[in-house]
């Protein structure tokens, strides 16, 4: 094996087979370091890489790291710390050795129980000792219950021993979403293989059962109850222009249609159908299951609340604008709910889009991203159809006018943060004058 | 043709023999090959006590006695202004000024500050910072007055144009040194900075005698006296910590893998020569709120070791201008009311050590009520244990509170810690309040119904307290992040702006806010109305922190907070059953029943040899003190050891859920905690220590040796002695063999 790393900022270590090729390559867990000095390898194939700012990064044969150790001094004379760290070598125990070439000594860091432990367990792992192994990474978690490698290396050691469940809480904790998905893809099989059988004679149950009522039905009405109920709700307004949503998603031209001449949609239909789809937007990104979610702690609804709440209102301030000019024949209030409607497959489609990608892993990402890329090409489409009935325009004029709306829409932006930061300067400047005056003269 | 291969051959010749001679210079200038040294890499710093006499100063015919009692005689060289003093138990002579056949090895400028009594440090109209060392040979000649017991001098620092008084008088356990206010004249536009007393007191040349200087670093360090090596910078540490009022705290980021440095906690430092020969601990009496502490080693600029006290006379912060970074320096408009002052007291015999001097400032405390005697005798051991009840984590929309342990988990604790030998504790809750650990209001002191009934905390308060044990509530009033702060009560940084600090590392919340004493008091007052089962109280931040607060029109300068603070603390003790305090400072000692979190190890500088129990020493046998949380140290053997060596209580941080639950929270610096995973290190680390310790509950350390490199001897009032073995082998003591890592009862008191 041969390891190298470059020069400069932003590098990695590499780790190269006989023919050349980087073994780290496609690791998802690489390194980054800055102005790597010197490094070294121990018979067991854990990587020291000795950083010039002095911290050490001890990684495993398989590009993860360890730990991270060391550091700059900073014009301080500290244990452990460096100045202008040169080499770095290890022992067979583990000690790590490290020249200073400022400080003129050689500094030792020896290895503390627990670390002992991870070397110990990672060389059992390796080495097909999954039983001690695992013992050893138990101990690990104990003194270090926030341990990436550890849970990592639980998962992959209840792996072998075919204990999905278990397996599938530590690649949890650990956030590596591949094992997550291969651990559950083996637990959604198994009980797959145990109930899928029942679960068809579940379906076909209800079909027949749902079958038989209706029949039944259309003979006696037991149902006449409910049908006027459902009657009279849909006779509220509110209500039926909800419901139309299904009608605009498949015939968006004659929705566009009712929509300017009053037949469909209100103000308050359209905010409904944006706050629907804003709740999509952000159960999409915050409930899709682990695998297909962003972790909540780094997510900010209040930035896509923003972000959502910007690009809707530009495209519809913009398109008004524009089609104003390019004599348009829509209101604002055609604009803003013929594109509620416009966003309707989403509405539709999404929610059991999200569901399925509860139970999905990564083997039918494609699915699901092939559903949103689908959704998203129609919502499109519809905007265009509705702009075309809207405005009364032609297809060519339309896309002409959606190319000005998102120009509009660009040119906003910019002007905005323009005009923001030109005035921020201003302030800052002018402030910064005032202060300083005062401050001085407060000084004497 | 012969002629030209002989001459090349004689040139040929000549070079050969040459090139030895001319390289042979450089070769002379190598003096010897550095030493290695295993203390260098020997961070448990247990080397053995240092053997051998030491000469002190000698008396010449320019020094004249001014004035003596039963144990000392002051000298003064009234020329060159040197101060010495003698020792009549056994002759030995302190002095200020390093005698000038040393001298060699200085330069101009260190060869005035070694044989000056005072430099000052002083900002010229310009702003730069410039040294003035009080010899120099165009200064008036100080203008002495002997006074009842010893002498007063009006001098001059020629270079910075001011002058004032300093008095030196012999007291009965050595000198006091004092420099008064109103004696400062700054004739020129300069204003004093810094003023550095006797830089050079008892300053040894490397390695010329053995001994060391003590250094108050966390729980206390020695630099031993040694050849010079290169070093790069000194130690030179504020006492009780920064002053973020002046100097915001650094906001530090991903890439800082540095550990805080440990606090000064006490206005002192020392010094020993020869193996428990002759010893002097210096001790701040007035001006410590403005006293850094400065020991630099040999290597440092100059080729001695030397210890001193410096006090800050006036100041420069940074003053920002805008947000983006624009600031300009600024200086403090006012001086500081510093009225240093130092009192020297001398030890020799058996006393000449750092644990000497470690009972010279117990005395002394002792002595001006700083220190009570709380420390209950003759009962087992107590553990500590810390318990998170709750800690807010990030949800979607609000941040939703993670509960780590209940009431009820905790009393189960108490079972079954109790069942198996443990029965002593004290109980602390943390975290108890709505909203967590880092999101409770601070001024809210309620219980949060989903920890836990009001009921059920005073079952729990009964419950420890009919078993000899207490229930403590941990309390931060001074410091929160930002949804815990009442905003309109905020300390003031000297910038016009709020103290603030940025944790950038932490997942949910950055920004930490610092409440003003006011808003402190009215909440510590609070506690007195509380039922008794919620008035036990475990106070952290006010006690360690020493900040001036620059709010317009009421400001509170860092002298006059000590003031505020311990007046705080008493109607802390007033308000509450008890009152534990962590890491507290020297003035917080008397209103503590129990310290918390006390530091069990120094900065970790290269140049300091040995770690001490010193601030152990001073407290044992008064107050009950804990160390910092065993979870985090390297969980071996050498901890607990440790422990029982410096007669420190232990203590675990612990909680019922697992830790990783913790990790996207402020407290993910707690990464392991869970009960289950550490009760039977818990029970077996308790028994170890208890055995040891019960034996010397409410004692106070009396001696403490190190006879041979990791074999610690610790001697307490009564004179029962314990042994520490750190090393890995055997050693035998007193015909009695005790193995290695292991700790024993050598002699019964």
């Amino acid at each position: 094996m041969i390891y190298t790393t470059n020069m400069g900022k932003g590098v990695y270590v590499k780790k190269h087979s006989i023919s050349g090729l980087d073994l780290f390559e496609n690791s998802d867990s690489r390194i980054m370091l800055n102005d790597p000095a010197d490094m070294c390898v121990t018979e067991d194939g854990r990587i020291y890489v000795l950083e010039a700012s002095g911290s050490i990064s001890e990684i495993t044969y398989d590009g993860y790291l360890i730990a991270r150790f060391g550091g700059n001094s900073d014009k301080t004379d500290r244990i452990g710390l460096f100045e202008v760290p040169r080499g770095i070598g290890v022992d067979s125990e583990s000690n790590v050795y490290v020249l200073d070439e400022q400080k003129a000594f050689v500094q030792v860091f020896s290895p503390t129980p627990v670390q002992s432990g991870i070397h110990e367990a990672l060389d059992d792992y390796n080495n097909g000792r999954y039983e001690e192994s695992k013992r050893i990474w138990k101990e690990v978690l104990k003194f270090n219950n926030t341990s990436f490698l550890a849970h990592l290396y639980m998962g992959r050691t209840y792996m072998q021993e075919e204990n999905y469940e278990e397996a599938l809480e530590h690649f949890r904790i650990a956030k590596v979403k591949s094992y997550y998905s291969t651990a559950y893809w083996e637990i959604r099989n198994a009980w797959l293989q145990k109930n899928l059988g029942y679960v068809l004679v579940l379906l076909l149950l209800m079909y027949i059962i749902f079958s038989l009522l209706k029949s039944i039905d259309r003979e006696k009405r037991i149902f006449r109850f409910f049908r006027n109920v459902g009657h009279k709700v849909m006779s509220n307004r509110l209500v039926s222009d909800m419901l139309s949503i299904k009608y605009a998603m498949l015939h968006p031209i004659d929705n566009a249609y009712n929509v300017k001449h009053g037949h469909t949609g209100t103000y308050l239909s359209a905010s409904l159908i944006y706050i629907l789809f804003f709740v999509i937007l952000v159960l999409y990104q915050v409930a899709g299951g682990f695998i297909f979610s962003v972790d909540i702690a780094d997510y900010s609804l209040f930035n896509t609340l923003v972000t959502y709440i910007v690009v809707v209102g530009l495209f519809i301030g913009g398109n008004y604008f524009i089609s104003s000019i390019n004599d348009g024949n829509g209101s604002v209030r055609d604009i803003y709910v013929g594109t509620a409607y416009c966003l309707s497959p989403a509405v539709v489609i999404m929610p059991p889009v999200i569901l399925f990608s509860n139970f999905a892993t990564l083997n039918e990402q494609f699915l699901i991203n092939t559903a949103t890329t689908a959704v998203i090409a129609w919502c499109i489409i519809n905007i265009v159809l509705m702009i075309i009935e809207i405005h009364e325009y032609s297809f060519k004029f339309t896309v002409f006018n959606i190319l000005m709306t998102l120009f509009s829409m660009g040119v906003a932006v910019l002007a905005a943060s323009m005009g923001y930061l030109l005035l921020n300067q201003l302030w800052v400047f002018i402030r910064e004058i005032v202060v300083e005056v005062l401050l001085r003269v407060k000084a004497g | 043709m012969l002629k030209r291969v002989s001459c090349f051959l004689l040139v040929f010749i000549l070079l050969i023999v040459g090139i030895p001679f001319a390289t042979s210079g450089e070769d002379s200038e190598i003096i010897e090959p550095p030493v290695p040294s295993a203390r260098f890499t020997n961070i448990k710093r247990v080397s053995a006590d240092p053997v051998g006499a030491a000469k002190g100063a000698d008396l010449t015919e320019s020094d004249h006695i001014v004035a003596q009692n039963s144990r000392f005689e002051l000298y003064l060289d009234e020329q060159a202004l040197i101060v010495k003093v003698r020792d009549k138990s056994n002759n030995y002579v302190w002095s200020s000024a390093v005698p000038k056949n040393k001298m060699q090895s200085l330069n101009f400028e260190w060869q005035r500050i070694a044989s000056s009594l005072l430099t000052a440090e002083y900002l010229n109209p310009a702003g730069s910072v410039s040294r003035s060392p009080l010899k120099h040979s165009n200064a008036k000649a100080p203008e002495i007055t002997k006074t009842e017991s010893g002498f007063k001098a009006k001098v001059e620092f020629y270079e910075a144009g001011i002058e004032l008084t300093v008095k030196v008088e012999l007291t009965e356990k050595g000198i006091k040194v004092s420099v008064p206010d109103e004696s400062i004249v700054q004739k020129k536009e300069n204003i004093l900075h810094k003023l550095y007393i006797m830089p050079f007191f008892g300053a040894s040349l490397a390695d010329e005698i053995p001994g060391y200087v003590f250094i108050p670093d966390g729980c206390g360090a020695l630099i031993r006296y040694s050849k010079p090596r290169t070093y790069i910078s000194s130690f030179s540490e504020r006492v009780y910590g920064p002053d973020y009022a002046m100097k915001r705290p650094a906001t530090g980021g991903m890439s800082i893998l540095q550990a805080d440095k440990k606090m000064i906690h006490m206005p002192v430092f020392g010094a020993a020569h020869g193996g428990r020969q002759n010893a002097f601990l210096a001790v701040a009496t007035s001006g410590d709120a403005f006293m850094e502490i400065e020991a630099s080693p040999a290597g440092v600029i100059t080729d001695f070791t030397w210890v001193g006290a410096k006090f800050i006379y006036r100041d420069l912060y940074t003053q920002p201008t805008s947000k983006s970074g624009g600031a300009f320096t600024a200086l403090q408009p006012t001086s500081n009311t510093v009225n240093a002052a130092i009192e020297y007291i001398f030890l020799s015999g058996e006393d000449a050590d750092y644990v000497g001097m470690a009972k010279a400032y117990r005395e002394m405390l002792k002595e001006k009520g700083m220190l009570g005697s709380k420390a209950e005798e003759g009962t087992p051991v107590r553990l500590k244990i810390e318990a998170i009840m709750s800690e807010p984590t990030k949800g979607l929309i609000t941040n939703r509170n993670e509960i780590m342990t209940r009431i009820a988990d905790v009393r189960r604790w108490i079972d079954e810690l109790g069942a198996n030998g443990v029965e002593d504790l004290s109980v602390v809750l943390w975290g108890f309040e709505k909203g967590g650990v880092n999101g409770h209001k601070l001024n809210s002191f309620r219980l949060d119904p989903a920890i836990g009934s009001k009921k059920e905390m005073e079952e729990l308060y009964n419950k420890l307290v009919s078993g000899n044990s207490e229930l403590m509530l941990r309390q931060e009033v001074q410091s929160g992040y930002e949804d815990q702060i009442d905003k309109s009560r905020l300390a003031y940084h000297i910038d016009g702006g709020i103290l603030e600090k940025f944790e950038v590392t932490k997942p949910l919340f950055n920004h930490v806010y610092y409440l003003n004493i006011h808003a402190v008091r009215k909440a510590v007052e609070g506690y007195g109305k509380k039922p008794q089962y919620m008035r036990n109280i475990a106070l952290s931040g006010v006690s360690t922190n020493l900040f001036s607060d620059y709010k317009r029109g009421r400001e509170i300068h860092r002298n006059e907070m000590v003031e505020e603070i311990r007046s705080v603390l008493a109607a802390a003790q007033e308000n509450t059953g008890k009152l534990a305090l962590y890491e507290p400072n020297a003035y917080a000692f008397g209103y503590a029943d129990a310290v918390y979190d006390i530091p069990m190890q120094t900065s970790q500088f290269v140049f300091e040899t040995d770690t001490v129990p010193f601030m152990q020493i001073v407290l044992s046998g008064s107050i009950d003190y804990y160390a910092p949380n065993l979870n985090f140290g390297t969980n071996t053997v050498e901890d607990v050891l440790k422990l029982i060596d410096y007669g420190a209580y232990p203590s675990y941080v612990l909680t019922e859920q697992y830790s990783n639950k913790l990790a996207s929270t402020n407290l993910n610096d707690i990464y392991t905690s869970r009960y289950e995973d550490w009760k039977p290190y818990i029970i077996e680390n308790y028994k170890a220590i208890n055995d040891i310790l019960s034996k010397v509950r409410g004692k106070a350390i009396n001696r403490r040796f190190v006879p041979e490199d990791g074999i610690v001897l610790v001697e307490y009032e009564g004179g029962t002695t314990i042994l520490i073995n750190y090393t890995d082998k055997s050693y035998t003591y007193n015909n009695q063999t005790f193995g290695g890592l292991s700790a024993a009862i050598v002699k019964e008191g």
